[in-house]
């Protein structure tokens, strides 16, 4: 790019230094009125698709979130956050796939099997929601636990059979990715796992210390970035996937 | 009427432990830096969890904002770097190598922008092509481009937000038109 076209942008956007030494020269040099109307005919065009729009209460939404890292004494503690209507879809999802594995193993072969009437990449996407939702409440149990106020220890006496449901989800979940070949599920997974072990058999009491070292682990191998990119990734997918219906059916 | 409170009061206030005052804040400038997210991420859920990051930054280090720039410039530097952290994270989880069968698309980058046929349709060639090639631009040039062409900022204030001088901007800019002119050079004719 040359000095002139550059000029000549900063120009069109307002920018130029001396915009009547170049209001002279365009006066004077055809090639430079010629190459501005290009350029111009070039940007009046240039509108890029909007970001997608976020609802009305999108601030809102975006506080609750931002307030809830921030604020944990004003908040639900996290084993009461986790509520049936959280626990019992993700159980159901993986009583059904453990099922489907089952009957699909077991009951006769391919054919006899209910779970044959569910394509592969049926499966793997129910497998990815339920994923998804999971990755959700151990994010909550983790930060939550991240956000606890320096002085203040956590009595895990309450939260432990919580920490145990996570960590039976945890491993089946992984067990699934890794068949079907997920690996960077698999992976992430795996290293949530470690996490839920040491949750569930570290001390009944956690002390400063004890959260600080927890704080100090996670932040080093990126663990709860990890689960939050991943999560992202995989509701990018869902949604994908229902425009991609939503284009076929119409 | 009541007067709308100004950023730096509230800033102020929040400072003072007022989550009610940081509330405020958050609310006014999310959509914001939600569009400056997107425009850098190209990915709404990206942009979401930027968003999110950003104003707990924010919140953290209330304490060194200096009250030289505006809030609004503070809060948009920090998207800025939230945006490339979590870039950064997203190419190496991409370098690792995952199963990607029927085009799950979990490894998904930037440059497998693709644009949906509706997207297309509705759109035309021009955008199309514009879409592809700021997908194809460094964040920083995308961005740069987009808060001077769209957003209609001026360079010294990108300049800010994106931590450079105005040299670098303004050279970031010119590139993005350098792409942009090249790429739609085979419909030139019909832009005029």
């Amino acid at each position: 790019m040359n000095d002139l076209e550059q000029q000549l942008i900063s120009y069109y956007y307002g920018d130029a230094g001396d915009a009547a030494a170049v209001e002279r020269l365009l006066a004077s040099d055809p090639s430079a009125r010629q190459l501005l109307e290009e350029l111009s005919a070039l940007l009046d065009q240039v509108k890029p698709s909007e970001p997608p729009e976020r609802g009305e209460d999108y601030p809102r939404r975006v506080w609750q979130k931002v307030q809830w890292r921030l604020e944990p004494q004003l908040r639900f503690r996290w084993w009461e956050f986790l509520t049936l209507r959280q626990v019992v879809p993700a159980v159901l999802l993986a009583a059904f796939i453990i099922g489907a594995f089952l009957v699909g193993r077991y009951a006769g072969g391919p054919e006899s099997s209910p779970a044959a009437g569910i394509s592969e990449r049926a499966r793997r996407q129910i497998l990815l929601v339920a994923v998804a939702d999971h990755l959700e409440r151990s994010q909550l149990v983790l930060v939550e636990l991240l956000n606890t106020p320096l002085q203040e220890s956590v009595g895990m006496s309450t939260a432990r059979p919580q920490v145990g449901d996570l960590l039976t989800d945890t491993r089946l979940y992984r067990t699934s990715a890794a068949d079907s070949g997920n690996v960077l599920i698999a992976d992430v997974l795996e290293e949530l796992e470690r996490v839920l072990i040491e949750l569930r058999h570290g001390p009944e009491q956690m002390s400063p210390r004890d959260i600080e070292r927890l704080r100090r682990s996670l932040d080093e191998q990126g663990t709860l970035f990890k689960i939050r990119v991943l999560n992202s990734q995989i509701r990018q997918q869902q949604q994908s996937s229902v425009r991609s219906v939503e284009t076929q059916a119409f | 009427m009541a007067v709308e409170e100004s950023d730096a009061d509230l800033v102020e206030r929040a400072r003072g432990g007022v989550s009610d005052a940081f509330r405020v804040l958050v609310e006014r400038h999310s959509r914001s830096v939600f569009r400056l997210a997107y425009r850098m991420t190209l990915n709404e859920f990206d942009a979401d969890d930027v968003v999110q990051e950003t104003f707990l930054r924010a919140y953290r280090s209330l304490g060194r904002f200096d009250g030289r720039s505006e809030f609004g410039t503070w809060i948009y530097r920090i998207a800025v770097n939230c945006s490339l952290d979590l870039q950064r994270a997203k190419g190496k989880r991409a370098e690792i190598g995952t199963s990607d069968e029927e085009g799950d698309g979990l490894t998904a980058t930037l440059a497998a922008h693709d644009p949906t046929p509706d997207r297309v349709a509705l759109s035309g060639q021009v955008r199309q092509i514009v879409d592809e090639t700021l997908a194809e631009l460094s964040p920083m040039e995308r961005t740069a481009f987009l808060l001077r062409h769209v957003e209609g900022m001026a360079v010294p204030q990108i300049s800010a937000v994106l931590g450079r001088n105005n040299g670098a901007t303004k050279h970031s800019i010119f590139r993005a038109v350098r792409k942009l002119r090249e790429a739609l050079r085979p419909v030139a004719g019909t832009l005029r």
